[in-house]
């Protein structure tokens, strides 16, 4: 089959706007099919770059395809399919058009081979997740895409500021290259894909989206959101110090806040922002070992937590919400949903057999080759936390008993479908992960398999669980109960909100007072003037005036005279 | 009349867990002791037994870590939403 030069990403984009004028029956065969379409030209095409012009001087490359944008493709791209399954099931075909131009400004981004043309790319996807937030249903979801659109207007700023600086500093051209991040250019820059990681204190925009948006939304969002921020570190920042610190600060705060928190979305997005953690400490230490494991764990990072988001996205659309709080009965209610639930918790535990557990143990190789314990500790001790926040506390909660909920009210045929359809990809990577290996930039031998390696993380899991389940027999864990966690957003949605709305008062009761004040001045000052003026205009002025003129005029005239006269 | 004892619900899966993460743990930390007993470890904490401890320090501190977040950031929901900016 010939190979054709079109990057991957505009045929999604193509179809997000056929999508908006399909039937419904269409619509998800759409998306599924340029999702395949996308696969196709992506295996079909030899590595390099194509399709490059030059516009205003710069070389603008739009597919620039190798080893490393060719792996995140692929996952992007089997997600989507997933995504485009559980489509079916309902009717909204703005949110299909908006999923499809987040998709396909993500896969963009990937295969562009320039800068300019990079931020273009994350861009629309940005504006895409932006829309796919507002086509939620969810109170508050409004709010989240203006602030999701704030988000994203100070990563494209902090992108094009240091493209600008990047390029006015000397460099070659906008091609890709290896950023220094000492440079101001490499900093905006590594700010800006930082903040679209999740990175701590950037982090909020994540659990605030996905929670926000709708059953499809949110996964979709899990699946395209965070993942390009990875993939550019991974290109302009291998082996940067500043990552370690970074993405262990995302591993400790993802688990710890999705082990308090009580919406479940939530909680898999922190657990998401934990293994982008892992990736980027992974890419901080740059050996390629270390390369080609946090762009493997990425990958199934992102199948693993789609499939755990659209399970999660089931059970929203059935019960209207999706915290665990309220989570009793609802095995019985959802027996198909909450196996799915339960094996996407294990997916994302790195349970053995599962696709997260063969990239997570080539992490720990590569960072047992460094003599960074508390690293190597730190990763090890990632799905400890995820298996109890993730799998065992949601498990747990579905099977306590409810008096309302003997009837099965399941989720739709196709929303159980494309859930399925993740969940046995993060199976079969699980279980034959041989392949994902040879999509690796680097040639990893790898026995993920091996005695010695398998039963350190059963160990692991089994002893994080049986203690977790000892401190609920003996009443230790927190109750469950209907609540929200305040994170940093909550500085900006509270007291930072409120210090605006006081200060706005503030300037517009000043400003106020000072029109007012001006207009009594001017009010007064016209009087006076017109007042003085009118009394010059009067035909028949009183006496006393006339006389006071008549003499000021004579005297001006005899003044004139004398003088002419001199 | 005095109201009958209600004992509280328990979880319908709790036991069926603690099993299974029982069979897991001890059996893996069993072929760890087999496996690793007699090799010198790379770090301290990769030792035989060191998953096991980092399991449980990590339901410990976690569990810990959610009485305090719950605590000190928790908000019951009609409070938060009324704030969303």
């Amino acid at each position: 089959m010939p190979s054709i030069p079109l990057n991957p990403g505009f045929v999604l984009v193509l179809a997000g706007f056929i999508v908006l004028a399909a039937p419904r029956f269409a619509r998800a065969p759409i998306m599924a099919g340029a999702g395949l379409l996308g696969l196709i030209l992506l295996l079909e095409h030899d590595f390099g770059a194509a399709a490059a012009v030059a516009q205003m001087g710069l070389p603008v490359v739009l597919l620039n395809l190798d080893v490393l944008n060719r792996l995140f493709g692929v996952a992007l791209l089997i997600a989507l399919m997933g995504l485009a399954i559980f489509a079916h099931a309902r009717r909204n075909r703005v949110e299909d058009a908006a999923t499809m131009i987040m998709a396909g400004g993500a896969v963009s981004a990937l295969f562009v081979g320039d800068l300019v043309s990079f931020v273009a790319a994350a861009a629309l996807s940005g504006l895409g997740a932006a829309w796919v937030v507002f086509c939620s249903q969810r109170e508050g979801a409004e709010r989240a895409g203006v602030r999701l659109l704030v988000w994203n207007g100070l990563e494209g700023l902090l992108l094009l500021v240091g493209v600008a600086f990047h390029l006015s500093a000397g460099a070659d051209s906008s091609v890709f290259s290896r950023m220094d991040v000492g440079t101001v250019g490499g900093a905006f820059l590594l700010a800006a894909f930082l903040m679209r990681t999740g990175a701590p204190l950037a982090h909020v925009w994540v659990k605030d989206t996905v929670s926000h948006a709708s059953p499809l939304g949110g996964a979709a969002l899990s699946a395209f959101a965070t993942i390009v921020g990875v993939y550019a570190l991974a290109r302009f920042f291998p082996s940067e110090p500043l990552l370690g610190p970074i993405g262990a600060a995302m591993v400790v705060l993802g688990i710890a806040y999705a082990a308090a928190a009580d919406d479940l979305r939530a909680a898999c997005a922190y657990g998401q922002i934990s293994q982008v953690g892992v990736c980027v400490t992974l890419i901080g230490l740059g050996s390629p070992l270390a390369l080609a494991a946090a762009e493997g764990h990425a990958f199934t990072s992102v199948i693993a937590f789609t499939a755990l988001q659209l399970a999660c996205g089931a059970v929203l659309e059935r019960r209207g919400d999706v915290r665990i709080s309220g989570f009793h009965g609802l095995a019985r209610a959802m027996p198909i949903t909450c196996w799915l639930l339960f094996i996407g918790g294990i997916t994302v535990a790195a349970m053995p057999g599962f696709s997260l557990y063969v990239t997570l143990s080539a992490g720990l190789e590569a960072a047992a080759q460094w003599e960074l314990q508390w690293l190597w500790t730190l990763i090890a001790a990632s799905p400890a936390g995820l298996f109890i926040a993730l799998t065992l506390r949601p498990a747990i909660a579905a099977h306590r008993r409810s008096d309302d909920a003997g009837v099965i009210n399941e989720a739709p045929f196709s929303m159980l479908l494309g859930a399925g359809m993740a969940t046995f990809f993060g199976l079969s990577v699980g279980l034959a992960p041989n392949w994902l290996y040879g999509l690796m930039p680097a040639d990893i031998a790898f026995a993920p398999f091996a005695w010695d390696r398998l039963a350190p993380q059963f160990e692991l899991l089994g002893a994080a669980g049986v203690t977790y389940i000892l401190l609920l027999v003996f009443g230790a864990l927190p109750k469950e109960r209907p609540m929200q966690l305040l994170d940093v957003d909550s500085l900006y949605r509270g007291p930072l909100a409120d210090a605006g709305r006081w200060a706005g008062i503030v300037i517009l009761r000043i400003y106020g007072a000072w029109q007012a004040a001006l207009a009594i001045v001017a009010e007064r000052t016209g009087a006076g003037l017109s007042a003085w003026m009118r009394r010059w205009d009067w035909p028949y002025p009183s006496r006393g005036w006339s006389a006071l003129q008549f003499l000021t005029v004579a005297g001006l005239l005899l003044i004139m005279l004398v003088g002419a006269q001199l | 009349m005095k109201p009958s004892f209600q004992p509280p619900q328990r979880g319908g899966i709790a036991g069926l867990a603690l099993l299974f993460c029982a069979v897991a743990g001890g059996a893996g930390l069993a072929f760890d002791f087999l496996l690793n007993g007699g090799v010198a470890p790379r770090m301290l904490v990769s030792a035989p037994g060191g998953r096991a401890l980092i399991g449980l320090g990590v339901a410990l501190v976690l569990v810990l870590a959610a009485h305090v977040l719950r605590r000190l950031l928790g908000r019951a929901l009609y409070r938060v939403e009324k704030r969303d900016a």
